[in-house]
């Protein structure tokens, strides 16, 4: 059993139906992997520092007071006041060292983790679940895109969570080839197949655009 | 005297290998049209081909319910959950008529979604 | 820069991870086991020695302090710069966002230019605001392939969706010596 796909192709000339903002923000958070976390992190770790730096060259040159510049780093007032209440210096420098090492280790698993490659979890009604694999998807709608003219190889992905993938398409070009006219077909012909073959209705898109290696040509002087 | 023999229903007890159930739903599953078979190759040479595979768990009870598991390769492009119910259907009715047994879950993961393989167009450089 | 992010951030973490445990473990040793000299893993009362030795003041310490505060702001900086340089491309639709890297849009306009018999060899350069050729040619006069090289690539650019039209900016070169 086969359900015909084939869609007119007066109908990719219909004004495009609006679309959900958030729909719209999921298909550019896909183009690539986040380095919004790694970003953040890094900048406060580095004001902080800058911050520290800034600080103690000021204390240094005696911009808060001849008499601080000349302490000690090790002052004897913080000696004295961890001594006077060892127990609770204790607990805090171990509670704070724990935190620490939590964070960082969550940090790093983070960041290390290889970006994720949802399945396609669809509704099967009572007793039954389905779910298309990544790979299975993706490898579909690449095949597809690859079947567009001046289109010379196509890869595609899903991204995101699960419970809200997105597909991430890349499209080598060939030289001649009219963008204007593949994204047209991508869109109304293989996007629109893909989310007819997986009951999404709404499936996010980033498509990246590369050009493909020419194949060495004679030169004609 | 013989003791009289039991009734006919009650003489003795079907119990059906889960390999032969497993059997029984990739025969079913791989008879619904819009499934395909995938071609197993080592190194490049032909192995022979593979439909749907199963992995079916009996329950408890009487008669005990099964849970299966099931992969499969679709065509594409084809409607995926009309496709996955009507498997669902061949798949009930044939555990029921064979092997007596109702389907209580089924768990679909299509792992494979080919298209027409048609050589690509021509493209002049 | 996004692949120098990609390496620190981990590293950070590392970093402040193995702090932490350090923390832990030194503090835990220390108390309960009192007799033990000097720290366990790391040198602690050595380097409070240290740190009681100096003062605010001295040079050493500043040195280190501005050091200090210039990695801080080298970081700041790599993290904020580290963005991808995509060229916006119009999609057909709202749920797609079409994007493709100005090496692309560069390659396009240098194979359109170096299509044209009189030119010998172009260079471009192109980002989202701005694109900019120069091209070598054989001996026609510059002023005229100037102007067709401009029509060329604004007819190029027209062919694609961008977003932005960039500006273009187009210089020719003589090519000196027998052709």
């Amino acid at each position: 059993m086969t359900v015909d796909m084939s869609k007119d192709m007066s109908k990719s000339a219909e004004p495009p139906a609006p679309v959900d903002p958030r729909v719209r923000r999921r298909s550019r958070s896909a183009v690539a992997r986040s380095a919004g976390g790694d970003r953040w992190l890094t900048v406060l770790i580095g004001l902080v520092l800058l911050l520290v730096g800034v600080g103690v060259t000021l204390l240094s040159y005696g911009v808060f007071g001849v008499a601080r510049a000349g302490r000690p780093l090790l002052d004897p007032i913080i000696l004295d006041t961890v001594a006077a209440q060892p127990l609770l210096w204790r607990v805090v420098a171990i509670v704070g060292g724990l935190l620490l090492a939590v964070f960082g280790l969550t940090w790093v698993a983070r960041s290390v983790r290889p970006e994720a490659r949802p399945d396609v979890v669809l509704n099967g009604g009572a007793d039954t679940t389905i779910r298309v694999s990544s790979a299975a998807a993706g490898e579909a709608v690449a095949s597809q895109a690859e079947t567009l003219p001046g289109v010379a190889r196509a890869r595609a992905r899903l991204v995101g969570a699960a419970a809200a993938p997105a597909l991430r398409v890349t499209l080598w070009l060939a030289d001649d080839a009219d963008v204007r006219s593949v994204l047209a077909r991508l869109h109304g012909e293989v996007l629109a197949t893909a989310r007819a073959s997986l009951d999404l209705p709404s499936l996010p898109v980033a498509v990246r655009l590369e050009l493909e290696r020419p194949h060495p040509t004679p030169r004609v002087a | 005297m013989r003791t009289p023999l039991a009734e006919p229903a009650e003489r003795g007890r079907l119990d059906i290998h889960p390999g032969v159930l497993r059997k029984i739903v990739e025969r079913a599953a791989d008879g619904v049209p819009g499934t395909l078979r995938n071609e197993r190759s080592i190194a490049g040479i032909d192995v022979g081909e593979y439909g749907a595979s199963a992995r079916v768990t009996v329950g408890t009870g009487d008669p005990a319910p099964v849970d299966v598991r099931l992969e499969l390769t679709l065509r594409y492009p084809s409607a995926v959950r009309a496709v996955v119910e009507a498997v669902r259907a061949a798949v009930a009715v044939e555990l029921d008529r064979l092997a007596g047994h109702r389907m209580r879950s089924l768990a679909v993961t299509v792992t494979g979604l080919r298209g027409p393989s048609a050589p690509a167009p021509a493209r002049l450089r | 820069m996004r692949a120098v992010l990609r390496v620190l951030a981990p590293l950070l973490g590392l970093v402040l991870a193995t702090v932490g445990v350090l923390v832990v473990i030194e503090v835990v040793a220390e108390w309960v086991l009192p007799e033990h000299e000097g720290g366990l893993l790391v040198p602690w009362p050595e380097w409070g020695a240290v740190l009681a030795g100096l003062t605010w003041s001295q040079n050493l310490v500043r040195g280190i302090a501005i050091g200090v505060g210039v990695v801080g702001l080298l970081m700041v900086l790599v993290a904020l710069t580290a963005r991808r340089a995509d060229l916006r491309l119009v999609a057909p639709s709202d749920d797609m966002t079409v994007t493709t890297s100005p090496r692309v849009l560069a390659r396009l306009i240098g194979t359109r230019v170096r299509a044209s018999d009189d030119v010998l060899s172009a260079s471009v350069t192109a980002s989202e605001r701005r694109v900019a050729v120069t091209a070598r040619a054989w001996n026609d006069a510059p002023e005229e392939l100037r102007s067709t090289i401009v029509d060329r690539v604004q007819e190029l650019l027209a062919e694609l969706p961008l977003r932005r039209t960039p500006r273009v900016a187009v210089s020719v070169q003589e090519r000196e010596g027998v052709r």
